[in-house]
């Protein structure tokens, strides 16, 4: 005969269904609210919850969702039976009044055990008990089982036809592989237990961390400030500082007492104070700062740092006001100076102006006509002098001639005399030979005629031409009389002293000699004059040269003037402009506002990380020590032989795993939403609830399929979880979580920037935090899959599992 | 040879396999009847798993091929699955499930559910003395209903074709009573089976066909009573007398035993009777010493085995 006796569901498996239950009605109102059918939405879903709550223990034969899982059941006690929906309301509808179920959770507590009696107030009204199915105690007995025994079993196992009605339906093996899934994790208590807890856990943890303040209050600085230190009033530095209330300022007397503070983690910072440097003067200023700690020592430092730079605003802005008030006065100086710049234009453009009067003066004397003329009289002087000289000359053979003449006069004179004489005596003869013409005529006249009349011819004609010559010869008497005169005057012009020609050639000569002379100073003259027009023209050359260049230069020194009056008014122009800003505006001329581009405080963000750090160890390690169980314990090899085909039975595998993923995902959320509601955290998830648990769904697949991948290669539980850490740990450092990703090798950060862990926190951070939708995050989703579904592949061929 | 009344249902041609340089396997060609029971004998390392794992379709062979049903494994592996079953030597369950929820999970992998699958998993539960256990969690049961829910989880689909590895080491004799019954119950409904085994006993109890196997060999494949007809030498008979005999009595004995050998070891006389030396011979022995006066304090007939039809198929025992 075989009895069963119950053992009472003890008081954390009572309490932990109870919580699962109550997730599971939570899930019903959000499933409600996120479909917003109608304004009414809202309260239906509350509606199902409630109902659900109060019929739970008569839903699955005696189990609700939660005690299903936790392998409780509710049963009558006068027949064991499991407990009907009715039995259910009664039991449960006292954990309608508020408070009610503290109370529960007290009165099984105080109840000694897990004895039977281990009933609740309500448990009495319905008269149930809720007992342990795996504390069964069976007494073994022979082989025959009691008649009433195996009725009793029979009853039990005869289940509920609406699951066997469902149990039917076709495409269920997977769910039901899922469903194994989740049994294998639910039978790892402590598993179990700590997947779930994780996740309150860590939303404490959080809400704990970030619940402090958003900002440093305080930062303890240590702080050496010799007063030695040149042109530093180190008082008025140490007031600022103080007087800013984030710096607790602790003063030493030497840099090395500053560094140990640090060390001995009195002080975040240290200040030490040193002489200004040789260049420019600037304050030097060492801020030391721990860093051995990552995040913390930047916003200590950052925290020191904006308070010195905040003191080196206050020190310029002095600074700007002192020489904001020499300013005006320099105005005043250029503008002076801008005047006499005026003035000094002026001048040169008048000088400008004499000059090209000048040039224009310079221009009319034509140098070239006067070295032209000078030289055209220089050859005219030469030529003048050589007409001289050949006057001269001529003067002399002019003299020389009127002494030729003169001696040829005197002997024409002589001559002309001699041939007067010769004359007369010619004219003697003649007349004789006309007195003989005229005796010969009386001869001819003698002669016969034709030759007289010939010959009186010839003879008149003789005497005719006698009596030409004879008249000739007179005349050429008479003519060398006068020409005997002519040469005696000629001869007494010649020689007249003073008077005469010869005199007055030899005195033209003097005159000539003198006017050679005077032409010989003369040409000197021209000479000099030429040299000095030459001078002249290379002076004026010279001058026109320099007169253009003065101008050029005028113009150059003008325009640089100008320039200079433009600079000036344009300095001044600054200088006003300067005056007009505010030494305050100089000295820090930016109002830095920070402003969030996402309504999100710093819980809101670290969640997102937080859910995917907790899927990310949770799926590997259970994925993989599940699998790993699976193939040790011969299980995997039995359903790997079964009819269903490997996909389905890894697809089951996964969705059950994605299951469990998603309850510790909503417990995190509706963690959230009860902080947000019901605290002061003010954590808003941006996205919808739907996007949310899309990419945890994508999120969890990757990781799922990660887990699959370490498990291939591993034979025990401690080796999947040392290559699951192998796995984690780096992807963890190199996620962005602990160090920027920017400050990492480029190479590094493109790798980084893929990696599993890093794209899921973009994906999660995205949704959660900026309300992105995974349709825009495209790239994200085909680096989890593409990995994810390659892994699946490779665990379905990989015919080395067994 | 398959005889007309019963067909091959398991046939492997020539197969063989190696894992690096070692041959487990070296073209081994066996058949299976219908509705047999057939045994896989041979010491450790054998091949036998190896084996049973190339004919469950567990592992690729080599070279060869098998067919079940007709059909070729590899090709139509997926479609003779349904049909086959493995009971391994180790546990293959889980182990932090219940009894009812490991037979219900197996039985949905095979497409069974519903009433069907509640009717098997009731008749299994009843049958293998599970009941009882339904609801206690596997890694909580006792070695023995761990091994009887292994043969469970193995039927739950109703298989044709059962391969049992080793199913009875280390349990004990009780429990091994009760899977001899159980693997007679299956062959009374039908089934067809194949047990590998390093148990003499076991493989002359239940086994309709012994193949033994060693060094990844197929030595010889028969039945157990030929295979010792053949194979197992002689009976011996030894008889313990009172006092030591005289060689005169010795050589006597030989002369009218011939053919099987008689040895004197102190007070006993060691006879190994040849085959044609029938049971009828050991009443003769028995009198004939007696005749030459001497007392018989004890007699013992050790039949041949199949230890050894091995040793002498292979010069050295199961156990080695």
């Amino acid at each position: 005969m075989v009895e069963i006796n119950y053992i009472g569901g003890g008081l954390w498996k009572r309490t932990a269904a109870f919580i699962a239950d109550s997730l599971v009605a939570l899930a019903i109102i959000l499933v409600f609210w996120q479909l917003n059918l109608s304004i009414y939405s809202i309260n239906l879903g509350g509606l199902i919850a409630v109902v659900y709550m109060l019929c739970k223990d008569g839903l699955l034969s005696g189990q609700s969702i939660g005690k299903k899982l936790l392998n409780l059941k509710t049963i009558k006690i006068s027949n064991s039976q499991p407990a009907r929906i009715w039995d259910s309301i009664l039991r449960n509808c006292i954990f309608l009044i508020p408070g009610t179920e503290l109370i529960a959770f007290f009165q099984i507590a105080l109840a000694k055990g897990k004895n039977p009696d281990t009933r609740r107030v309500g448990d009495g009204l319905a008269k149930t008990m809720v007992v342990d199915l795996n504390e069964q105690i069976i007494a073994e007995g022979p082989k025959e089982l009691s008649k009433k025994a195996l009725e009793k079993t029979k009853k039990e196992s005869r289940g509920n036809p609406l699951f066997e009605k469902i149990d039917e339906l076709p495409g269920l093996t997977v769910f039901k592989i899922a469903l194994k899934e989740l049994n294998l994790i639910k039978s790892q208590k402590a598993g179990l237990l700590t997947a779930l807890t994780l996740a309150v856990v860590v939303m404490a943890t959080l809400a704990l961390s970030f619940g402090g303040n958003n900002a440093i209050t305080q930062v303890d600085v240590a702080i050496y400030a010799p007063k030695s230190v040149k042109d530093f009033n180190i008082d008025y530095f140490k007031q600022s500082l103080s007087k800013s209330g984030l710096v607790k300022m602790h003063n030493f007397n030497s840099k090395e007492k500053v560094l140990e503070s640090i060390k001995k983690r009195e002080s975040k910072v240290g200040i030490v104070v040193n002489n200004p440097e040789s260049k420019f003067g600037k304050y030097v200023i060492d801020l030391y700062y721990d860093n051995s700690s990552i995040s913390s020592s930047a916003i200590f430092f950052e925290v020191a740092k904006s308070q010195v730079q905040n003191i080196g605003y206050s020190m310029s802005q002095s600074l700007l006001k002192e020489i904001w008030g020499e300013l005006g006065q320099i105005n005043k100086d250029l503008g002076n100076e801008v005047s006499r710049i005026d003035d000094f234009i002026l001048k040169l453009d008048e000088s400008d102006r004499k000059l090209n009067q000048l040039e224009a003066d310079l221009n009319e004397l034509n140098i070239a006509d006067a070295k032209g003329a000078l030289s055209r009289q220089s050859e005219k002087i030469s030529q003048f002098n050589e007409k001289i000289d050949e006057f001269d000359s001529e003067l002399d053979g002019f003299l020389a001639t009127i002494e030729d003449m003169n001696s040829k006069i005197n002997a024409t004179r002589t001559k002309v005399a001699a041939y007067k004489v010769k004359i007369a005596k010619s004219q003697g003869d003649i007349g004789y030979l006309s007195a003989r013409l005229s005796s010969t005529r009386q001869t001819i006249e003698q002669s016969p005629e034709p030759a007289r009349t010939e010959l009186l011819g010839v003879v008149d004609d003789i005497n005719a031409q006698i009596n030409e010559v004879q008249t000739e010869l007179s005349g050429v008497y008479t003519d060398l009389s006068g020409i005997e005169v002519d040469l005696a005057e000629f001869s007494a012009k010649i020689n007249q002293p003073e008077t005469g020609i010869r005199a007055k050639l030899q005195k033209n000569k003097q005159d000539i000699q003198a006017l050679k002379t005077d032409i010989s100073e003369t040409q000197n003259d021209l000479n000099k004059m030429e040299v000095f027009v030459n001078k002249l023209d290379q002076t004026l050359s010279e001058v026109k040269t320099l007169i253009a260049n003065s101008k050029e230069q005028k113009k150059e020194v003008g325009a640089k003037l100008k320039e200079s009056k433009r600079m000036i008014g344009s300095f001044m122009d600054s200088l006003k402009e300067l005056g007009r800003i505010s030494p305050e505006f100089l000295a820090d001329p930016l109002i830095l506002n920070k402003i969030q581009v996402f309504k999100v405080e710093r819980l809101g963000i670290a969640v997102p990380i937080a859910l995917v750090l907790l899927l990310l160890l949770t799926t590997i390690l259970l994925t993989g020590v599940s699998f790993v169980d699976e193939r040790n314990q011969g299980a995997y090899s039995r359903m790997v032989l079964s009819t269903t085909p490997k996909s389905i039975l890894f697809a089951g595998k996964i969705l059950g795993q994605l299951i469990f993923a998603l309850i510790q995902a909503a417990i995190i959320i509706a963690l959230l939403l009860l902080l947000d509601n019901f605290t002061n955290y003010k954590i808003t998830i941006a996205g919808s609830l739907i996007e949310v648990f899309l990419a945890i769904v994508l999120v969890s697949f990757a990781f799922i399929n990660w887990g699959l991948l370490i498990s291939n290669f591993t034979k025990n539980q401690g080796t999947t979880i040392l290559m699951s850490l192998l796995f984690i740990i780096p992807m963890l450092f190199l996620s962005g979580v602990i160090m920027p990703l920017e400050l990492m090798n480029p190479i590094i950060q493109g790798f980084a920037q893929v990696l599993p862990l890093t794209v899921s926190i973009t994906m999660l951070s995205e949704v959660m935090v900026k309300g992105n939708t995974i349709g825009n995050l495209g790239f994200e989703a085909i680096v989890l899959l593409i990995p994810a579904f390659a892994i699946l592949a490779l665990t379905l061929l990989n015919k080395n599992l067994r | 040879m398959p005889s007309k009344e019963k067909k091959a249902i398991v046939v492997a041609e020539k197969v063989s396999k190696k894992f690096g340089s070692f041959a487990a396997l070296s073209d081994i060609s066996i058949y299976i009847l219908e509705n047999e029971v057939f045994g896989l004998l041979g010491p450790n390392g054998a091949g036998k798993s190896t084996l049973s794992k190339i004919l469950m379709g567990m592992m690729d062979a080599d070279s060869g091929n098998v067919r079940f049903f007709g059909a070729d494994l590899k090709k139509q592996h997926s479609l003779i699955k349904g049909k086959v079953a493995i009971v391994p030597q180790d546990i293959a369950a889980f182990y932090s499930f219940s009894v009812k929820q490991n037979l219900d999970f197996f039985g949905t992998l095979y497409g069974i559910k519903g009433q069907e699958l509640k009717k098997r998993r009731e008749y299994l539960l009843e049958w293998l003395q599970l009941k009882q256990f339904e609801n206690r969690k596997v890694e909580n049961l006792s070695g023995g209903y761990q091994r009887l829910l292994n043969i469970a989880c193995s039927l739950v689909h109703d298989p044709r074709v059962i391969f049992f590895d080793e199913p009875t080491v280390g349990l004990d004799p009780k429990m091994r009573k009760l899977f001899w019954e159980i693997i007679e119950t299956l062959k009374d409904d039908g089934k067809t089976i194949c047990i590998t085994t390093h148990y003499m006993d076991e493989a002359e109890h239940l086994c309709d066909r012994v193949g033994i196997i060693n060094q990844g060999k197929l030595l010889v494949c028969e039945s157990p009573k030929k295979l010792i007809e053949e194979y197992g030498g002689f009976k011996v008979l030894v008889v313990m007398l009172e006092k030591i005999p005289e060689s005169d009595f010795v050589e006597a004995l030989k002369r009218i035993l011939i053919g099987s050998e008689v040895t004197s070891l102190g007070n006993a006389i060691v006879i190994a009777l040849s085959q044609e030396h029938s049971l009828e011979k050991i009443s003769m022995i028995t009198d004939f010493i007696n005749a030459k006066g001497y007392e018989i304090k004890s007699s013992t007939l050790r039949e041949p085995e199949l230890e050894d039809v091995f040793i002498n198929l292979t010069g050295r025992k199961l156990k080695d």
